[in-house]
């Protein structure tokens, strides 16, 4: 037997040895495979010959131009992918952008004859070059150092300066203007005046003031003309005759939406949240609306901070998706996969993911919605149907009075421009065959239309109360346009709110009403917007449960850790939002104070008041039976200000806003801020409302420094905002 | 300690002060790797939870502090400077809405490990740190706990040598370390850190002329809150070298990949990591000695049986190779 119980063992020991190499393969044999160097993408792109070569470089992709910048916080890198731009668009000349120390200098005097180099230089410190740009500086700067000519001479180069620096520093520009010295001593001829940008306040003006005069300079030195560029495309579309449907996108907003893999969730990767409660906040509905919708984030890894921002990512109306895929004349083709390709991937990128579908890119992925630009209607002017419709955009997009009045007033999308100026009928509703179709290259409609951005709402909870539900409090954006004499008066409904709108109908399994007729209103259209809203593929619904893209945006907009400090929030209609939060954030600390200290707590805690403003307690009060709870748990630290401007009046007659009631409270609020050092928050219209309040918080701080509004109660507010007592989260 | 006039506003007196011991801190080998981004990413998250320590390790703690329920043992600077908001010299540079770094660090932490914020404190990086604490760490910490406790006063030295870094160095840090992890400055994921607001107001701070601001109205409140007294200037001064080494000890801590050390090549993936064996491993080790064990069983391959299978096998291997 002991021969077989060997034999036993040796067979029971090759498995086992051949099992434990199979599974640890990677370690075992890691050390044989060659390491993967990794190589940065951009010297990745040029095959052959030495990748610090820039003049090979340029000749290789037809670049008349070469712009260097010295950067080190990326503002320089910013401008000279500006100037690149601008050097397209205008003249239709290409750009090889350059960061310098990833380039050799001795062939500089090998540019040719044709050609420019730019230098955006930024000075650092104390007169100091970017750590970037310190070779080449030394380069240009150390005699001793020979261009291939042998010498260190660069005569006949042309060459454009434009510097950045800080006014407030000594040494102001010095980089640039050494730039400037240095090559005009070396024979090189400076095109235009040298650009000064000073980053203390004025970078983007001066930066506006010097380009005109520069690129004047430049097509008389470079011999080129303005307006061979209008037409190099940005992109190149491409039709994809087979591909993977599961590959294609429909609207999500990113590969792991799309290949349904597991990762963080940020701006760059929305969470489909489902909605858990969604209700109607105003009491009477007949001509408003303001949602409450509760977004559940339970295993999301979202976490959030009370005076967080919440990013809903909508998609536009049916619709207006409609009219301008009949506009464009893709109607037909609307589902074709469609692949676009950056033509220069350094200046523009790709603005959304791709491959895709015209509808979606129209739907998800671009805002269509917004009232058309002046400038792109003179660029669309070409791709007119009839000459009446091309003169008719090109009047628009040089005549900025008309364009006021008919489009911006007009609150025209560009699918009802588009119609307009074809003369099709705006208030049915859109089709082929009762619209006008243009043949508009659909790169320039990818590279004229921005993206469709998130719309953030102030969260309306604490996570201390919700830890898995984020609150929207949104007032629903319906208006009536200006009429004129092309369009009448329509309804206008703003994309975020009337989407969130939409999904609390679904949620809710309603059906939206009619848009109310009341006023005598000659709008034509008076159904709400539909949208797509079970979202690509399905994604954002799950039987009865419908889902909204959303991602936390961080905020400063926070209380002050210390609940002995006094607060007082002001924050009339939906800028109450961010104070439901705040308040509960107090419950909940108010909660775990007593249950550990007993009921008097609170005792030390420091006064909370909020400043509330509606029309009508009985109209639109939010959150209207919430408060007294708050009230009774923070016991007795927690007083609400209400102006009810439709329901309580002066004796004068006139109305009482919220900046009232503040001056009314004047003594408290003195004290709160001056002795407590207690904090101020404003939520809310930035326009009227939020400059009302300052100002009278200027006039009680004055007075009760015994002094004026406009020099003691400005420092005071000053002050308290430098020391972050003061904070706003407002909007126009 | 290089002697300063100490009748100087103390904003000066610190910026002379410590010109010797900032430069060595700059021409540190972490230092440069940490400006030129060339840390390993697993390192450079290292440093990130190591400043959160330092910055501020627990919040909840603190909280929970001013309410009088418990006492945070060890101290870290944000907490210490909320306990001490009132200590007049301290309070005019008390603003946390503007400065504080701690919840930026957690949320850039998260970023980039793409894990959760709640959930980063169990990453391996961040056990085995804890595991073991590097010494510099706990002597900043043990630093700031003895200041707190002997003089508040002091803690000024610390926010002034680390917000003012923040606001200058770590400016040029931000650009570098976008480009070599594949951050988004655009958005600022992964970069709050080294972002801040605009001075009284909520838009964000973008410009070098931006960061001066923040920077001349943290110096006039330091001169404002330590107004004319020479001892504790003097005591300043010292505490602010004592901070500049604690930095130092950090970057000195740091260890820096050779092959990496190179400034403009950028670290495009993560390392891999450890090379220890999950429990999945040598599970399924177990379990494929099982399976051979019971396959070799079940096919007859063990014993007498399986001693003449053997030997049938080597005469065919034979009778191959003859």
């Amino acid at each position: 037997m002991a021969s077989t119980s060997s034999s036993d063992v040796l067979v029971l020991a090759v498995g086992v040895a051949l099992a434990a190499i199979y599974l640890f393969r990677d370690q075992l044999f890691a050390q044989a495979k060659p390491k993967s160097v990794p190589v940065p993408t951009s010297k990745a792109s040029n095959g052959s010959g030495n990748p610090r070569d820039f003049i090979a470089k340029m000749k290789e992709g037809k670049k008349r131009l070469v712009i260097f910048y010295g950067s080190q916080t990326g503002t320089a890198e910013e401008y000279a992918i500006r100037l690149a731009k601008e050097a397209k668009s205008k003249f239709g000349l290409a750009s090889l952008v350059c960061d310098p120390e990833e380039y050799d200098f001795e062939n500089l005097d090998q540019l040719p004859e044709d050609c420019a180099v730019f230098f955006v230089m930024a000075t650092y410190g104390e007169g100091e070059p970017t750590d970037n740009a310190v070779t080449l500086m030394q380069n240009l700067e150390d005699e001793s150092f020979e261009f291939s000519n042998g010498e260190h001479k660069l005569e006949g180069l042309k060459y454009v300066v434009f510097s950045l620096g800080n006014k407030t520093y000594e040494h102001y520009n010095k980089i640039g203007r050494d730039v400037d010295n240095v090559l005009t001593k070396m024979g090189a001829i400076r095109i235009g005046e040298r650009g000064e940008g000073d980053d203390d306040k004025s970078m983007e003006e001066d930066y506006l003031e010097w380009k005109d005069g520069m690129w004047d300079a430049f097509s008389a030195a470079m011999g080129v003309e303005e307006g061979q560029g209008g037409d190099t495309p940005d992109f190149a579309v491409t039709e994809l005759e087979s591909h993977p449907p599961e590959k294609v996108y429909l609207g999500e907003l990113s590969a792991r939406a799309l290949t349904k893999t597991k990762g963080i969730h940020d701006a760059k990767n929305p969470f489909p949240a489902p909605i858990s409660v969604a209700r109607e906040l105003f009491q009477s509905t007949h001509d408003r609306n303001c949602v409450h919708i509760e977004l559940n984030t339970e295993s999301s890894g979202i976490s959030y901070q009370h005076g967080d921002h919440v990013g809903v990512w909508p998609s536009n109306p049916d619709v207006e998706v409609t009219r301008l895929l009949c506009a464009l004349g893709l109607y037909e083709k609307k589902d074709n996969v469609i692949g676009i390709e950056s033509l220069d991937p350094a200046l523009a990128k790709v603005p959304f993911p791709v491959p895709t579908t015209y509808a979606t890119v129209l739907r998800h992925y671009i805002d269509i919605s917004a009232v058309a630009g002046r400038q792109i209607l003179g660029a669309l002017s070409k791709f007119a149907p009839n000459p009446e419709a091309e003169a008719f955009l090109k009047g628009l997009s040089t005549n900025k009075e008309e364009y006021h009045t008919l489009i911006a007033n007009g609150c025209l999308k560009l699918g009802e421009v588009l119609q307009l100026a074809a003369g099709n009928d705006l208030s049915a509703a859109p089709t082929p065959e009762n619209t006008t179709a243009w043949t508009i290259p659909f790169d320039i409609i990818v590279s004229s239309i921005p993206r469709l951005q998130p719309r953030y709402y102030s969260i309306s909870s604490s996570p201390k109360l919700h830890p898995n539900s984020i609150h929207v409090t949104a007032v629903v954006l319906k208006y009536e346009s200006i009429p004129n004499e092309r369009v009448n008066g329509r309804w206008i409904f703003g994309v975020g709110s009337n989407f969130l709108l939409n999904l609390k109908y679904a949620a809710n399994g309603e059906t939206a009403p009619l848009v109310a007729t009341g006023s005598e209103s000659k709008a034509a259209s008076v159904t709400i917007p539909g949208y797509a809203i079970e979202g690509p593929r399905g994604a954002y619904k799950q039987e009865t449960i419908y889902k909204a893209p959303i991602h936390v945006r961080r905020s400063t907009f926070r209380l002050p850790t210390n609940p002995k400090s006094p607060v007082i929030m002001i924050g009339p209609g939906t800028g109450v939002a961010p104070f439901r939060g705040f308040i509960q954030e107090r419950v909940a600390l108010a909660r775990r104070s007593i249950e550990k200290n007993g009921p008097d707590a609170l005792a030390d805690w420091g006064r909370i008041s909020l400043f509330y403003g509606c029309r009508k307690s009985t109209e639109d009060f939010l959150y209207k039976d919430e408060w007294p709870q708050y009230q009774e748990e923070l016991r007795g630290k927690f007083t609400m200000h209400c102006a009810f401007s439709r329901e309580v009046y002066r004796p004068d007659g006139s109305k009482i806003y919220v900046q009232d009631l503040l001056w009314d409270d004047r003594e408290q609020v003195a004290d709160a801020i001056i002795n407590g050092k207690g904090y101020i928050y404003i939520c809310g219209d930035a326009k009227s409302m939020s400059k009302a309040v300052e100002e009278t918080l200027a006039k009680i701080l004055g007075e009760a420094k015994g002094g004026s509004a406009d020099v003691e109660g400005n420092a005071e507010v000053k002050l308290l905002k430098e020391r972050s007592r003061l904070m706003l989260d407002v909007w126009s | 300690m290089a002697t300063v006039d100490l009748n100087l506003p103390i904003s000066e007196i610190l910026h002379k002060g410590t010109v010797k011991s900032h430069d060595e801190v700059a021409k540190s080998p972490g230092a440069a790797a940490l400006v030129n981004a060339a840390l390993p990413r697993e390192e450079y998250v290292r440093f990130l939870m190591i400043l959160w320590h330092i910055y501020g390790y627990c919040s909840f703690f603190s909280l929970l502090d001013t309410v009088g329920l418990t006492i945070a043992v060890i101290s870290a600077i944000e907490e210490a400077l909320e306990r001490h908001a009132a200590n007049t010299v301290l309070q005019p540079t008390y603003n946390p809405i503007l400065l504080a770094r701690k919840s930026s660090l957690s949320a850039d932490i998260s970023a980039v490990l793409q894990v959760p914020e709640s959930s980063w404190q169990a990453h391996p990086i961040y056990t085995s740190l804890m595991a073991s604490p590097p010494p510099a760490l706990t002597a900043y910490t043990s630093r700031i706990t003895d200041i707190e406790s002997t003089d508040p006063s002091l803690l000024l030295a610390h926010s002034y040598a680390r917000y003012l870094g923040d606001l200058s160095g770590g400016q040029v840090i931000k650009h570098r370390t976008a480009k070599a992890y594949g951050l988004d400055e655009q958005s600022n994921i992964g970069l709050s850190f080294y972002t801040f607001r605009q001075l009284g107001s909520s838009v964000p701070a973008t410009s070098q002329g931006d960061m001066k601001k923040i920077k001349v109205w943290f110096k006039a409140g330091m001169d404002a809150g330590v107004g004319d007294d020479t001892k504790l200037k003097e005591a300043l001064l010292r505490e602010a070298n004592t901070a500049f080494e604690l930095n130092a000890g950090l970057l000195n801590d740091l260890s820096i990949d050779e092959k990496l050390q190179q400034p403009v090549v950028p670290i495009l993936q993560p390392v891999p990591a450890e090379k220890t064996y999950s429990i999945a491993t040598v599970f399924s080790v177990i379990t494929a000695i099982c399976l051979a064990h019971f396959l070799l069983v079940i096919g007859g391959f063990t014993g007498a049986k399986g001693y003449s299978k053997l030997l049938a096998a080597e005469q065919w291997v034979a009778s191959l190779l003859s």
